[in-house]
């Protein structure tokens, strides 16, 4: 299977504190990892040094086998490396729609707008967004701003999508909004590979294909959804008194 | 009202008002009409300002730098082909502001945002003691005076204190402008302007070049302002360093939050209502008006933080969700 995504022996300290240190992670096309581990394991480095706001001091990072570890984030953009924030990093002036139209133009200017207005209507319908499309991203609930965050990313039209955290601070209700969701993503788009960070153990192992698990810097374990829950060491470091 | 009740009456006020600006000079005595010329080629640069400090949100405080450079650019091209020249005259200060931005733009953009207004604030006073140190190309504190330009309507010709046909001209080449800025900041180009003053990462995470965007909005911005530069120029009959003060980029930043920042009509608004405030005041208590002027302007930024069309917007979207919500 075509590898997506990959980092190779990828290195990050800050001061002198090894936030990641040495991982290996791989992705195939479809793929849907999660990434797990306690707070401070290095989840969000590594998304960061994935997506391009963060340089690794060592190894390197591949978007469909070709090596982009010293491209900008606006050009993994580009190429169709799409993410998503843990605090959700929005525009707050900016309108709903003019988020999707944002995105949807990739970096691109003119002085006119490219008629594809109906696939930005979708898309807002999709994530449930159409009815507050004139809204500024201000103005929404914590729910919505998540939501606006992922339909920014899908309006990339990404070949890859990491996503920080995507069901932080939801009710159980939108929790299940956004699965279904993403359920519907998946199906739809077939080759879309999705790495996620998420604490809620219930949406990792509802998503996920395989689980990653950081620990300090480093990945612990990986495996299938079923073989991490089962797994002595992991429960000891991260999963605790929650494991199966 | 809805959203595009609103343009459309915003539309037809535009069209109203540039009918009565055309009708001017049969109107208005040479003093008024010298005041309302000074407010759109001031409204011009401030317009040219917005678009980098109200649209891609750079704080510049040399934005004179590029107003005195289109002023001297066309003095200088007026004061060596001749008035007739004035075409000329008005490209090249356009264009040498343009290209002075586009440089100083390239080095500018790299910095981050305290490094960006030091960095502006310094050129602005390089090129202000530049311009007063070289007396012999630029007149200093005296500055140059030009002949008029050679317009004529009907028998009415223009001159430096009665400008006449030169207003129309002015008119015509501020309302170009403006239209331009328009149809840039309302264009692709203008939405990712104002991504990056939103959220410069977040933008970066959109496939959008953030210092190649900031360059140009300077060098757009640079030009704007040369152009309102050259205008001033040929319509004033004068030109000094005091053009390159930094105190003219301190000015346009208090039209520009005056009228509203990110809204363009605003700035040319601001500097309009600005004017007049000072004219007014000025009459009332000719030994204290800046008081008045400093106490309107606290006035503004504590009851309508987002400038006189950003607070009138404020208050529509208000009302529109208001009745959306009944």
């Amino acid at each position: 299977m075509t590898t997506a995504l990959a980092a190779r022996g990828v290195r990050k300290a800050f001061a002198g504190f090894r936030a990641v240190d040495g991982v290996d992670l791989a992705l195939a096309e479809g793929e849907w990892v999660a990434l797990i581990g306690p707070n401070g394991a290095g989840k969000t480095t590594l998304l960061n040094l994935l997506g391009g706001q963060l340089r690794p001091d060592a190894g390197a990072v591949y978007l469909g086998g070709e090596e982009i570890t010293h491209w900008p984030a606006a050009r993994r953009a580009r190429a169709g490396l799409a993410r998503t924030f843990q605090v959700p990093a929005l525009f707050p002036e900016l309108t709903v729609r003019e988020h999707v139209v944002a995105a949807r133009l990739r970096g691109r200017w003119a002085l006119r707008f490219p008629p594809d207005a109906e696939g930005v209507e979708e898309l807002l319908e999709r994530c449930r967004l159409l009815e507050r499309a004139s809204r500024r991203a201000g103005e929404l609930s914590h729910g919505d701003r998540r939501l606006l965050e992922l339909a920014v990313a899908l309006a990339l039209e990404p070949r890859v999508l990491l996503l920080d955290e995507p069901a932080a601070g939801l009710s159980p209700a939108e929790v299940e909004g956004l699965l279904a969701l993403l359920g519907d993503l998946r199906r739809e788009r077939p080759s879309l590979a999705v790495l996620v960070v998420e604490h809620d153990m219930d949406v990792v192992f509802e998503l996920a294909d395989r689980v990653v698990v950081m620990h300090r810097g480093r990945v612990l374990a990986e495996g299938l959804p079923a073989d991490i829950q089962r797994d002595p060491e992991v429960q000891a470091v991260y999963l605790g008194a929650r494991g199966p | 009202m809805s959203r595009r009740g609103i343009r459309a009456l915003e539309g037809m006020l535009g069209l109203l008002g540039l009918a009565a600006l055309a009708v001017a000079p049969w109107v208005l005595n040479p003093f008024q009409l010298g005041f309302l010329l000074k407010i759109f080629i001031w409204g011009l640069f401030a317009a040219s300002f917005d678009v980098l400090f109200g649209y891609a949100g750079l704080l510049s405080l040399g934005h004179s730098v590029y107003f005195g450079l289109g002023a001297y650019g066309a003095a200088w091209l007026t004061l060596a082909y001749g008035p007739g020249a004035f075409p000329l005259a008005l490209t090249a200060g356009a264009l040498a502001g343009g290209i002075a931005a586009a440089a100083l733009g390239a080095l500018a953009v790299r910095t981050g945002s305290h490094g960006f207004i030091i960095l502006t604030a310094v050129s602005a006073l390089i090129a202000f003691l530049g311009a007063q140190s070289r007396r012999d190309l630029t007149g200093g504190d005296d500055g140059l005076t030009l002949p008029a330009m050679p317009l004529a309507l009907g028998g009415w010709e223009a001159g430096c204190a009665d400008p006449g046909p030169a207003y129309l001209l002015a008119l015509g080449v501020v309302v170009l402008g403006f239209w331009a800025l328009w149809r840039l900041v309302r264009s692709p180009l203008g939405l990712a302007l104002r991504c990056l003053r939103e959220n410069e990462l977040r933008a970066q995470a959109l496939g959008y070049n953030v210092y190649a965007l900031k360059w140009l909005a300077f060098t757009i911005a640079g030009l704007g302002a040369a152009l309102a530069g050259a205008l001033y120029a040929l319509v004033n009959c004068h030109v000094s360093a005091a053009l390159f003060s930094w105190l003219v980029s301190a000015d346009v930043l208090i039209w520009t939050l005056f009228g509203g920042a990110g809204t363009l009509g605003g700035p040319l608004l601001g500097t309009g209502t600005f004017f007049a405030l000072r004219e007014l005041l000025s009459d009332l208590w000719p030994a204290g008006y800046p008081v008045l002027v400093g106490l309107a302007l606290l006035g503004i930024a504590r009851f309508l933080p987002r400038g006189i069309v950003g607070g009138l917007r404020e208050l529509l979207n208000r009302q529109q969700r208001g009745e959306a919500q009944r």
